[in-house]
């Protein structure tokens, strides 16, 4: 298992210190989040070189995932989510990234009037991008969000994807963002129970931060605690090939470090 | 004084054919104006069928009805650092300003965006992206003949609270940028009449529903906990006569809504009168 660390992180200082921060920490991976004005889709490659030159080779991409949504029913907002994951997926392949982390969707009251259109549009798209991740031999992981209106949101729903989509590619599975999961008040015993092996399995990157998000500046620092435990159960139960510690603040991320130490 | 009411197409209970159920019901029932929202499947903006349209146009003509627009907002962001998403948001409320002009309508309601982590940390630059996102929409409104509604919000990453809104006046001087008040927003972050108050100069047009204190539902007026007795009266005071425009879960609930209004609103002249 890669232990690595989210570019948001230094949202708010420069991305080589993020480099800075995996390499003195012994971490082997970095998760570069696409989050414009700092990381675009069109400057990301240059962040991904200086990653190299500083001997960081191993690294996922974070596409782009707040306006996002491949379950809209306004097709314009669909093909622009579209069209992002897909050029993720692509720089992916060019650059040697290894997994790229996508939010697939959200069904507002619309969308859930209209369930049969959407949905087919929904499975079409994610299909065809899952076909380009398993021809190059890229993970495509759907990160769960807490938002009532997500499509990966509770335990049901990872079983959904693990019992339909997710059985007939090897390289589609999760990203498994802990305080989302908790924030939408699922528990962990409900995941790792056995009945649940086979979305466990499929759990390949797990996003460690505060609630309710990692993505968002709001900071519960004291829910620290119930999300390293969460963790700790987790990774007794399942070999993730990624654990990512994702906060906006430095000194988060070193709490963090500090309590997940001896249990990695 | 007389209100002038309508109804959210958001009330139609088939979404195929959304516009030309609402229009029909509100047509039937005597409302004055029919609010058109833009993310049902017969109605986005760029793929509607001209024909469908057309047709539109001409039962509304037949009851009488006005038309007004809401667009599309579910990710629609216009303080959005992202810059494709940032023109998608503008195209599709241009495209609904089109819509709107062939169905006659003079009012596009719309909602600013959402405040996400570059938002929150950058919060100026925001603000400056928006305002430049408004002023091409708002030269495009005025071109088209359409004023501008934003509405105020009160979600977690909603930009749309009241300061908020005011503080788009210090950089814009449009007359064609008015406010969309929405009730039930105002009450998921405070007390409704207070937020009017702030807002009550630039609101041209009202979303009326209700809900307990603190929470957005769907409710016909009297369901829920706001004050709306109080609420009309300012309406009164501030001599504003509508739209009001019903955002409530059934038709139903939009009669039911309309009545306790109209009981409020004699209540209240008689005793002006007296």
């Amino acid at each position: 298992m890669y232990k690595g660390i989210s570019t948001v992180c230094c949202y708010m200082s420069k991305i080589n210190e993020c480099i800075r921060l995996v390499k003195e920490n012994d971490f082997g991976a970095i998760d570069f989040f696409i989050a414009p004005p700092k990381i675009t889709l069109e400057n990301i490659v240059e962040f991904i070189n200086e990653a190299k030159k500083a001997g960081m080779s191993i690294f996922t991409l974070k596409a782009p995932s707040f306006i996002e949504n491949l379950c809209s029913i306004i097709p314009q907002i669909h093909d622009l989510t579209y069209h992002e994951y897909l050029k993720t997926l692509m720089i992916a392949k060019e650059t040697g990234g290894k997994a790229v982390i996508v939010k697939p969707g959200m069904m507002f009251f619309v969308e859930k009037k209209c369930r049969d259109l959407i949905q087919k549009r929904f499975l079409d798209s994610l299909y065809s991008l899952t076909e380009y991740a398993e021809k190059n031999k890229i993970l495509l992981l759907l990160e769960n969000y807490y938002y009532p209106y997500e499509v990966l949101r509770n335990v049901r729903d990872f079983v959904w994807f693990a019992e339909t989509l997710m059985t007939q590619y090897e390289n589609i599975g999760f990203a498994l963002n802990i305080p989302h999961f908790l924030e939408a008040r699922n528990k962990i015993t409900e995941l790792i129970h056995p009945r649940n092996r086979i979305v466990l399995e499929k759990i390949k990157l797990i996003y460690v931060g505060l609630r309710s998000s990692p993505w968002e500046y709001s900071m519960n620092v004291s829910s620290s605690s119930t999300i390293i435990s969460g963790v700790k159960e987790i990774l007794k139960e399942t070999d993730p090939e990624f654990l990512v510690l994702a906060t906006p603040s430095e000194p988060i991320l070193r709490l963090l470090m500090d309590q997940l130490e001896g249990s990695l | 004084m007389k209100f002038i009411y309508g109804v959210s197409s958001a009330i139609a209970q088939n979404y195929s054919n959304s516009a030309l159920e609402t229009i029909e019901f509100a047509g039937k029932n005597e409302f004055d104006v029919v609010e058109l929202y833009c993310e049902a499947p017969d109605l986005i903006p760029k793929y509607a069928e001209s024909e469908y349209i057309y047709r539109l146009r001409n039962v509304s003509k037949q009851y009488n009805l006005s038309l007004q627009m809401h667009a599309p907002f579910h990710s629609v962001n216009l303080a959005s650092f992202n810059e494709k998403a940032r023109e998608v948001s503008i195209e599709l409320i241009k495209d609904t300003i089109i819509m709107g002009q062939a169905l006659e309508a003079k009012l596009v309601t719309f909602h600013l965006g959402l405040c996400f982590l570059p938002c929150q940390i950058n919060f100026e630059n925001a603000i400056e992206i928006l305002v430049a996102s408004l002023n091409e929409l708002l030269d495009f409104a005025s071109e088209n003949g359409i004023v501008l509604a934003m509405e105020n919000r009160g979600g977690k990453l909603d930009i749309g609270k009241p300061e908020e809104l005011l503080m788009i006046y210090k950089y814009i001087k449009s007359p064609h940028l008015k406010i969309t008040f929405d009730v039930v927003q105002a009450n998921v972050l405070g007390d409704p009449i207070e937020h009017y108050e702030i807002l009550k100069k630039h609101v041209v047009n009202v979303h009326i529903r209700d809900a307990p204190k603190g929470k957005d539902r769907l409710l016909a007026v009297g369901e829920g906990e706001i004050d709306f007795k109080t609420l009309v009266k300012k309406f009164v005071e501030n001599h504003f006569s509508g739209p009001l425009i019903f955002e409530v879960s059934t038709k139903d609930r939009a009669l039911l809504s309309r009545g306790a209004l109209d009981e409020y609103l004699a209540e209240i002249t008689e005793t002006d009168t007296m």
